[in-house]
């Protein structure tokens, strides 16, 4: 089975992509581009991973209007909702890429609770940008015992190499993120419905 | 003997002062519960720099049956006496003796950490350690190991009060239950219990969802409820019985019902095949909730411990 795997640079996404390695699955990793060190390092990644299975080379995904985007959110007053909105658009990024290279799932490093984009509530927006199942390996486990498996198979020195840190991170990104102000926000950006063509949502 | 838990907990004290005041209040209100649950008398539980202290009677029959309250990384049962340090030697003495015999060792090696979370006491900790140590190797004849010690006499002092301990219970960690949300769990097999144990662990409330197929199940699916139920005090969860259908669309209707924001399922699988790809695309058309499978690419090793660690 092959899947796309969302890989940010931190710690947590290679470990999930490795465990569905150990479990035969072809990995295709995708990365949304902040700066060239970055994507170096999920270079770095994704070739320490290809040591546990079928990898193969990222996909780096350029964002869409990136600047343009975020002076918008922050004209909205709702900059709060970047992270979920840039996560919503990875998804739906990795979805294309599934689809062209007809792999299975999406799997993505949530562990629920660990930082603000990741409560249920805000999974639960950036989960509906795809029909595609998603795949969260580490949604059970503490970010110790995260931790100890990336040290295991060599992906926390990657991970912790320095990286170009995200400039549109807001202060206090938003927690508990509600489906129908998303709704709203997306429609103003992009005029169209986050899930336009998928009806049953 | 012991008179008070001293209980800690890990990812909550990270978070800002607000939140982590209610994720406290959570942790104690669920704790509070599941003493009362399991009928174990306390009087009082309160939060006190970045500890929870649970005063207690029964306090060694009370740390153990806290260790199932998830968001607790650690427990003592622990003797709290007042912060003077001739008090505080006997205790430890006191402590260590019992543990020795508990171990039904002649000569355990030792040794003493102290830790002052509120700095009003006139020693530093290593010379409170050093002062602790030196009575117990006098008055017990025992050998301190300070890497290696069988028995370890920890003393935390705060707010004019000591509490000495020689037991440090690890517990599950992970976040209180109700910090989450609600999602629901489709309940039939072991792998079943398993993901819903986990989506607790991570501080989900769990609404349990059984889809009838026949009556031996749904009895050993009650079983398995009764024993999840021991972990999640606190919240309301009652197994709700459906009778036939689609599982997953049944899922989704209670999904909608109880505002869950989420499904749980205990898919398991040793290998990811293509045929276990189109039936997990199937599975996700037609639900408008995420669907978490927090079995699928865990290491059996780490299932069995779990499993094992939570009687399931």
């Amino acid at each position: 089975m092959k899947v796309v795997a969302l890989l940010s640079g931190g710690i947590d996404s290679p470990v999930a992509a490795y465990l569905l390695l150990a479990r035969g699955a072809e990995v295709i990793p995708v990365h949304m581009h902040v700066g060239p060190k970055t994507d170096e390092k999920v270079r770095l990644i994704a070739r320490k991973l290809a040591e546990y299975g079928e990898v193969d080379e990222p996909v780096i995904i350029l964002p869409e209007r990136r600047d343009e985007v975020i002076e918008r959110l922050r004209g909205m007053k709702r900059d709060k909702y970047t992270c979920v909105l840039c996560k919503f658009n990875m998804v739906r990024a990795a979805e294309e890429v599934a689809m062209k290279r007809e792999a299975r799932a999406i799997v993505m490093g949530d562990s629920i609770g660990q930082v603000a984009s990741q409560t249920l509530d805000n999974i639960l927006i950036v989960s509906r940008a795809t029909r595609m199942p998603i795949l969260r390996p580490l949604v059970g486990l503490d970010k110790e015992e995260i931790v100890r498996i990336a040290k295991e198979i060599g992906t926390f020195e990657l991970s912790t190499l320095p990286e170009e840190e995200c400039w549109c991170v807001p202060k206090h990104p938003i927690i508990r993120g509600s489906w129908g102000e998303f709704t709203r926000i997306y429609k103003t950006i992009y005029g169209r419905e986050p899930n336009g063509n998928m009806q049953t949502r | 003997m012991f008179n008070v838990v001293v209980v800690r907990y890990g990812e909550i004290g990270t978070k800002a002062r607000q939140t982590r005041r209610w994720f406290e209040n959570l942790l104690m209100n669920n704790m509070r519960e599941t003493l009362v649950e399991e009928s174990i008398g306390y009087k009082k539980i309160e939060a006190r720099h970045g500890r929870i202290l649970v005063k207690s009677n029964e306090a060694r029959k009370a740390a153990n049956t806290l260790t199932r309250v998830f968001g607790i990384v650690s427990l003592s049962p622990a003797m709290e006496v007042d912060a003077e340090l001739e008090k505080i030697k006997k205790t430890a003495a006191k402590l260590f003796r019992r543990k020795r015999n508990e171990l039904g060792m002649e000569r355990p090696t030792f040794r003493v950490t102290a830790r002052r979370i509120t700095k009003e006491f006139p020693l530093k900790s290593p010379e409170i350690g050093a002062r602790v140590g030196e009575y117990i190797y006098e008055n017990e004849g025992a050998d301190v190991d300070l890497h290696d010690p069988r028995i370890e006499v920890g003393i935390e002092l705060m707010d004019g009060k000591a509490y000495v301990f020689v037991d440090k219970i690890r517990a599950w960690g992970g976040l209180p239950i109700g910090t989450q949300g609600r999602i629901v769990a489709l309940l039939s097999g072991p792998h079943s219990a398993l993901a819903a144990f986990l989506m607790m662990k991570r501080g989900c409330e769990v609404i349990p969802l059984y889809v009838k197929r026949s009556e031996e199940e749904l009895e050993s699916v009650r079983g398995l409820w009764k024993k999840l139920k021991r972990y999640s005090y606190g919240s309301k969860g009652e197994l709700i019985v459906v009778e036939g259908g689609d599982p997953v669309e049944r899922a989704q209707k209670t999904a909608e019902e109880f505002a869950a924001k989420g499904i749980v399922l205990g898919r398991y699988a040793e290998w990811f095949t293509d045929e276990l790809g189109e039936v997990l695309m199937e599975e996700n058309t037609a639900v408008n909730v995420p669907i978490f499978y927090p079995l699928l690419g865990l290491p059996d090793s780490y299932m069995e411990e779990v499993r094992k660690g939570a009687g399931l």
